[in-house]
């Protein structure tokens, strides 16, 4: 039975199979498509966060600074003007003015708590890349700094403060350069934004491959700037998937059964869009290129493809139970046909078997039939010609007046009484075997028999006539001792009285096999009878076919009657002047 | 007339050579047994056809030689037989078939069913020698 529910269930196996692989490449598609949009988007609000940001600067670059303001002494003004503007702007984190030679001149600090100071202890930050590329733009120029870690007293602020700072150069009303405004961008609160409600695992990477931000593993963030001598980067990570990146190949990369979905952001490509930029309004500079990466694994796919596997699933669990319940109704008619043929077997078994008894009884009603047949041509000619000769006879005795003719009559009368006897008598004979039903079979020992008849012949043998027996093939025989003792009696009798008185006589009495069935021969040399005169006539009764021989031409015909009441059969083969053979078929 | 009578029932013999020469007085009867015998008196007398007989009473049923086989006989030897000879069936048998087969034979006169009657034998004998196939009953 299972093997019969596996062949139903594999094709809807195989089918869903087929469907589950189609389900997981079709999701794996779309997820890449949402993921793809998502991280559009996400590169569009660090777009839409930095915008203010240039802007903003642009506003400061422009404003009428004086070389006042660059005096820390002098330039208390701003702290309250400045304190406004800064108010405003959550994100941003300090407002500083920077001196021609680095040193900073004005430094407000939105502190942790939320409240604004004018830090009195400046620093220089001379060395500082920002800086440097900052003082040499010229007055339209504006600078957006890489994202890192801010830096006091040159050390790494803890808690570590993500920051862009986006600065310009000041000049006064005659072109003298004043110093560089800066704006610090706290990009901690946009960072946390990019790593909302993940579904996959993000990375942002700069264009050196150095984690800004990583979902995985936030040790592995910054730290290029924390320990530059780790090197747990990207680049190093996923090397063969930075090498992709890096030749600008699609923004979804497979590798390794994993889908990378990448979104370039080139920020002076994007800030170019805005109109400050775009309308030449300012100069952008920047080396900002980030990457935006979701990494889709394999899991995900199966995550987000649960509920139809669970659908599949149920589906297929459904069909199997349809399966079983089919496969047992299946085999429950199968026994039902088996039961039913093996009946009709039955049946025709029956049937055959009865049909070759009817076989068998049709045989014996058409031997029946031919033996009566056989008697009433017996009665109508052998007994209506004594009797209608009697009748002639009384006529000419009662027409007569002559005593002597009467006198000769009479022995005539004896003669006929006598046929007439002789025929019931033979017709008893014939009859007694016809009605013999209960003929007693028993194994004959056929030597036996033979030698027993043989004495009987032994005068008229007496080395006249040689007898040969071969019964090396089968010596006993089922078949009722008296017809056989009759019919061997009979043949062996034949074949003495038709021997050729010219001929060295013999008798051969062999026995064999033909087709299963047991064959016994008795073969003479002696006058034999010619077949095609006689051939039809040789087991007829009262039939002769030989002057000089003794017999009423009962024998051949009662030898025949013997055997077929048993089921054997008697043929003939002879040649005239060359000899006879009697072959008997016992079945 | 010469009557050969080729039957093996004796008896049957007595009675038709008594009633035959009832009918004729004249009548030659002579007596065979079967046909062998039958066909070897014709043979022999083949030289001498004036002891050809006139009429032969031929049985069916004789063992040795028969009436067919007697009548195939015959039918070998008929061209130099310089007599007509009217052979008559006579027979117990009144099977169809051998009437049928009787009446094919252009050598047979006639069919006769034994008992045969006296008046039959009559007919036969004062009729004759007559053209038409004589078959009482």
């Amino acid at each position: 039975m299972i093997k019969r529910i596996a062949k139903y269930f594999l094709p809807l196996f195989l089918v869903s199979t087929i469907l589950a692989i189609w389900i997981f490449l079709n999701e794996k598609e779309n997820i890449a498509q949402l993921e793809l949009k998502e991280l559009s988007n996400k590169s569009n609000l660090i777009i839409e966060s930095l915008n203010p940001v240039v802007a903003n600067i642009f506003y400061w670059s422009q404003y009428n600074f004086t070389e006042e303001d660059f005096n820390p002494n002098s330039n208390q003004r701003f702290e309250e003007e400045l304190g406004n503007f800064i108010v405003g702007m959550n994100h941003y984190s300090q407002f500083r003015l920077l001196k021609v030679n680095g040193d900073e001149a004005l430094r407000l600090v939105r502190t942790d708590d939320g409240k604004l100071l004018n830090e009195k202890n400046l620093q220089s930050k001379r060395n500082e890349n920002y800086f440097r590329k900052t003082i040499a733009l010229d007055s339209s120029g504006i600078y957006l700094s890489p994202l890192n870690l801010n830096v006091e007293f040159g050390e790494i602020e803890q808690p570590y403060k993500p920051m862009i700072r986006g600065s310009a150069p000041i000049f006064s009303k005659d072109g003298t350069k004043l110093g560089i405004v800066v704006i610090n961008f706290y990009a901690k609160e946009l960072l946390e934004m990019l790593n909302k409600k993940l579904k996959h695992s993000f990375y942002l990477i700069d264009d050196k491959g150095k984690f800004l931000s990583n979902s995985d593993d936030r040790n592995a963030e910054f730290e290029h700037l924390i320990n530059p001598k780790e090197k747990h980067d990207y680049a190093t990570n996923f090397p063969d998937v930075w090498e992709k990146i890096n030749k600008k190949e699609d923004s979804l990369i497979s590798y390794d059964s994993e889908l990378w979905v990448i979104n370039t952001l080139d920020f002076k490509q994007e800030i170019s869009k805005s109109s400050l930029i775009k309308e030449k309004y300012a100069e952008l500079t920047t080396s900002n290129k980030w990457y935006l990466i979701s990494r889709i694994t394999n899991a995900d796919v199966f995550a987000a493809s649960t509920s139809f596997y669970i659908a599949l699933l149920l589906i297929n669990l459904f069909f199997l139970l349809i399966i079983i319940y089919v496969a047992k109704a299946e085999i429950k008619n199968e026994k039902i046909k088996k039961q039913y043929v093996i009946r009709l077997r039955k049946k025709k078994n029956r049937l055959e078997s009865q049909n070759v008894l009817l076989s068998s009884i049709k045989n014996r009603l058409e031997l029946r039939n031919r033996q009566l047949k056989e008697y009433n041509n017996i009665v109508a000619h052998n007994l209506r010609a004594p009797t209608t000769s009697m009748s002639a006879l009384v006529s000419m005795v009662s027409r007569s007046n002559d005593y002597e003719e009467v006198k000769t009559i009479i022995p005539k009368l004896s003669m006929i009484t006598k046929s007439i006897n002789s025929l019931v008598q033979d017709l008893l004979t014939y009859v007694r075997v016809l009605n013999d039903e209960k003929v007693k079979i028993e194994g004959i020992n056929v030597q036996q028999e033979i030698d027993k008849i043989l004495c009987l012949f032994i005068e008229t043998i007496d080395g006249d006539i040689k007898i040969n027996t071969d019964l090396s093939e089968w010596n006993t025989v089922q078949f009722s001792k008296m017809y056989f003792q009759s019919v061997m009696q009979n043949l062996i009798s034949n074949a003495i009285k038709y021997r050729d008185p010219n001929k060295l006589s013999y008798i051969n009495i062999t026995t064999s096999y033909d087709k299963g069935k047991k064959i016994l021969i008795i073969e003479d040399n002696g006058l034999g009878v010619d077949l095609n005169k006689y051939g039809k006539r040789i087991f007829k009764l009262y039939e002769r076919f030989h002057r000089n021989v003794s017999g009423k031409g009962m024998g051949l015909f009662m030898v025949k009657t013997q055997l077929e009441t048993l089921n054997a059969e008697i043929k003939i083969e002879s040649e005239f002047g060359v000899g006879t053979s009697f072959i008997i078929r016992f079945n | 007339m010469t009557c050969f009578l080729i039957d093996d029932d004796q008896i049957f013999q007595f009675i038709t050579d008594s009633t035959l020469k009832r009918i004729n007085p004249n009548i030659s009867i002579e007596k065979y047994y079967d046909g062998e015998q039958g066909i070897n008196s014709i043979k022999e007398r083949l030289d001498t056809p004036e002891t050809l007989p006139d009429i032969v009473m031929l049985d069916i049923n004789m063992p040795f030689m028969n009436g067919w086989d007697f009548l195939k006989e015959y039918q070998t030897i008929n061209n130099k037989i310089e007599k007509t000879i009217h052979i008559y069936m006579l027979t117990s048998s009144d099977d169809p078939d051998d009437i049928e087969k009787a009446k094919k034979i252009s050598e047979l006169s006639g069919y006769l069913i034994k008992p045969v009657t006296e008046v039959e034998l009559e007919v036969l004998i004062r009729g004759f020698p007559s053209m038409e196939w004589y078959q009482p009953k």
